[in-house]
C-alpha cells in the first residue's frame, strides 16, 4: 500500500494555478525525484503535503488517513518531515537543542534527557557530533544543511521531504550528502527529493516525477525521463528539442 | 555564566527584610518595586521568551485592577478578590491571545495595545458597574497606616516571589523550549511539531495572571482607581524597558531590569522634578542603545571575550 497518495491535487493563488490536479503515489521505501523548472510548483507541493497550505481541491493520505487540512504541526506529528529550502535553524541555540526540539515535540520524548539521547544519535548519525556545542547561527552552509538533515530524522518520520538539500553546496560537499541521503533511506525512511542537480537525482531516485507550471507533465525511471520530450521541451524550449531530433526520437 | 536564578531569589528575599530598617518611604519604594517586578517578569514571558512585542499589560492591570475593586465592592475577602483578578485577566488573555496570536511583529503589538484602549473606554461609559469616569472607591481597611504600608509590601513581593517561580518553571520546561523556538523561528517551530499557537497563548496567559493580581492589589493599596490611572499606556512601556534593561528572555534580567528602573525613575524624579519625563526619556533611549541586550547581555559579552569562549549556561 501507498505511504502517501495524492489524488487531483490542485493549489490555487488569486489567479495563479501553482499546483494543478496533480496525482502522486509514493511506495513505503522509495527514493522518489520531484523535479522541474524555477515556478514549476515543487515547492508548493511539500508545502501543501507538509500542511501549511491547505489544497484548494483534491486529497492527500499518508498512511491510510487523510492529512490535508491538518495544521503542520499534527502532520510532523505523524511521521512526515521536510528540509527547507533555505535553511531554517533556531539561530541562538546551539546544534543539540536544535535537534532536541523535533525530538521533544514531534517524537514525543517523555524527558529531556529522552530527548538528548535521540538528538544525539541523530546528531551522531550524520557526523555533527565534534559541533554539537556549535550556536546553529555559527555553522557553515553545510554544517546547517546537515542540521536540517539531523532535525527531520530526530523527528522519526516515515516520509522525509528534501527541499533543494543540495543547493549551494560544492561538488565534494554534494557527494558527502548524498552518502547520507542514503545512509537515510537504508534506515527505511521514505524520500521524496526536490532537486535542480540531475547528478544527484539521476544517482539516488529510483523514480522521477516531473511538475512544469504546477502539473505532472511525466513520471518514470531516471534514464526515461532524461529522453522524454515533455521534459526537454519545459528545461530546454521548443527550439533546443527540435534541433535535436535524435533525442525527441528516443523519447 | 550569568547570574543563577536562586541568587535572585535570595535577593527577593533580602528584600522582605526592608521592614526591619526602612520607613514607609521605603517600604513604598519596595512595593513599587515587586509590582514592577510582577509586570516585568510577566512581561518577559510573551516579550521575552515568546519574542512577541505585547502592549497588553495596561489591559491585563486595569481588568485586574477594576475586578478586584468590584469584586471587594460586593463583600469577597481582600485575598480573594486579588486571585479572583488574577483569574479574570487570565481568561480575558485566553480569549484575546486566540484572537491576535496570529499576528506578527508590528500587527500584534497594536493589536495588543488597542485591548487597554478598548477596556478603557469599556470601563468608562459602563458607569453603573465601575462608576465611570468618577472612579471607584475601595472599601477601607481598618488597620494602621504602618500595618497597611506592611501588609501591602509583603503581599506585593508575596506576588513578585510567585511570578519569578512562575518564570523559572518556564525557562526549564517544555514550555520555555517551545517559546524560545517560536521566537527564533516560528515556521519551522511548527515543522518540527510544536503547536505554536497553544504555546503563545499559554505565555499569553502567563502574561496576564500575576499583572491581574498585582492590579487589584495596587487597587487595594491606593483606595480609589480611575480609568486612566490603571489602564495608562505608561503601565504598559515601562515593563518592557525594564526587561530590555535587564535582558530579555531569561529568568533574572527582568527583575534587574525593574530595580534599575525604579532607581532611576525615583533619582531624576527627585532631581528633575518639572521636567522627569523627558529625562526618563532620554536615559532610556541612551541605556537600550548602548545596553542592547541589556546588563546580562553585556556582562554575558564581557565574559565571553575575556574568557576566550568559556562554556555558558542561559540564566
Amino acid at each position: 500500500m501507498s505511504i502517501l497518495t495524492l489524488k487531483g491535487v490542485s493549489q490555487q493563488f488569486g489567479g495563479l494555478r501553482a499546483v494543478d490536479d496533480v496525482d502522486l503515489s509514493v511506495e513505503p521505501g522509495e527514493i522518489v525525484g520531484l523535479i522541474g523548472p524555477n515556478g514549476a510548483g515543487k515547492t508548493t507541493l511539500v508545502n501543501l503535503v507538509t500542511g501549511v497550505y491547505k489544497p484548494t481541491s483534491g486529497s492527500i493520505e499518508f498512511d491510510g488517513r487523510r492529512i490535508d487540512g491538518l495544521k503542520p504541526y499534527q502532520i510532523s506529528r505523524l511521521g512526515v518531515a521536510r528540509t527547507y529550502q533555505v535553511v531554517q535553524p533556531f539561530p541562538e541555540m546551539t546544534v543539540l537543542e536544535n535537534v532536541m526540539a523535533p525530538a521533544t515535540f514531534a517524537a514525543g520524548a517523555k524527558s529531556v534527557a529522552e530527548a538528548r539521547d535521540e538528538a544525539m544519535s541523530a546528531i551522531e548519525f550524520l557526523g555533527l557530533a565534534p559541533q554539537k556545542d556549535v550556536l546553529a547561527a555559527e555553522l557553515t552552509l553545510a554544517g546547517r544543511k546537515r542540521l536540517e538533515l539531523a532535525k527531520s530524522l530526530a523527528m522519526k518520520p516515515k516520509v522525509l521531504l528534501l527541499d533543494e538539500v543540495n543547493a549551494g553546496l560544492n561538488p565534494a560537499e554534494i557527494d558527502v550528502a548524498l552518502e547520507m541521503i542514503r545512509a537515510i533511506a537504508a534506515r527505511g525512511v521514505t524520500i521524496i527529493l526536490i532537486e535542480h542537480l540531475m547528478k544527484v537525482v539521476m544517482n539516488l531516485c529510483s523514480r522521477i516525477v516531473v511538475l512544469h507550471h504546477g502539473a505532472k507533465i511525466a513520471e518514470g525511471l531516471p534514464l526515461e525521463i532524461t529522453r522524454d520530450e515533455r521534459v526537454i521541451k519545459a528545461y530546454l524550449g521548443n527550439r533546443y528539442a527540435e534541433a535535436n531530433p535524435g533525442e525527441k526520437a528516443n523519447g | 555564566m550569568t547570574v543563577r536564578p536562586i541568587y535572585v531569589l535570595a535577593a527577593l528575599l533580602l528584600v522582605s527584610l526592608l521592614p526591619l530598617v526602612g520607613d514607609n518611604y521605603v517600604l513604598r519604594l519596595g512595593t513599587m518595586f515587586a509590582m514592577y517586578a510582577v509586570l516585568a517578569q510577566s512581561w518577559n514571558i510573551i516579550g521575552g521568551y515568546a519574542g512577541y512585542p505585547s502592549f497588553a499589560t495596561a489591559a491585563f492591570f486595569g481588568l485586574g485592577a477594576y475586578a478586584g475593586a468590584i469584586l471587594q465592592g460586593n463583600g469577597l475577602p481582600m485575598p480573594l478578590a486579588w486571585l479572583a483578578a488574577g483569574i479574570v485577566a487570565g481568561l480575558f488573555a485566553a480569549l484575546m491571545g486566540a484572537a491576535i496570536l496570529h499576528l506578527k511583529g508590528h500587527y500584534f503589538a497594536i493589536a495588543s495595545l488597542v485591548l487597554a484602549e478598548v477596556l478603557l473606554e469599556v470601563t468608562t461609559s459602563w458607569t453603573s458597574l465601575t462608576g465611570g469616569g468618577m472612579g471607584l472607591n475601595l472599601p477601607v481597611i481598618r488597620m494602621s497606616v504602618d500595618a497597611q504600608a506592611q501588609l501591602f509590601f509583603w503581599a506585593m513581593l508575596g506576588l513578585a516571589v510567585l511570578a519569578f517561580l512562575m518564570s523559572w518553571y518556564v525557562s526549564a520546561s517544555r514550555i520555555g523550549f517551545a517559546l524560545r523556538c517560536i521566537r527564533q523561528n516560528e515556521d519551522a517551530s511548527s515543522m518540527v511539531g510544536v503547536n505554536t499557537t497553544f504555546y503563545k497563548v499559554v505565555a499569553f496567559v502567563l502574561s496576564a495572571l500575576f499583572v491581574g493580581s498585582a492590579g487589584a492589589l495596587y487597587a487595594s493599596w491606593v483606595f480609589y482607581i480611575e480609568p486612566p490611572d490603571v489602564y495608562s499606556v505608561l503601565t504598559s512601556v515601562k515593563p518592557i524597558v525594564m526587561v530590555m534593561l535587564g535582558g530579555a528572555g531569561t529568568v533574572a534580567g527582568p527583575v534587574i531590569g525593574a530595580a534599575a528602573f525604579l532607581v532611576m525613575e525615583e533619582v531624576v524624579w527627585r532631581n528633575f522634578l518639572s521636567i522627569h519625563s523627558a529625562v526618563l526619556g532620554l536615559l532610556i533611549v541612551a541605556l537600550i542603545f548602548f545596553l542592547p541586550n541589556g546588563v546580562l547581555g553585556f556582562i554575558r559579552k564581557r565574559k565571553r571575550t575575556g574568557a576566550d569562549h568559556g562554556k555558558e549556561t542561559a540564566a
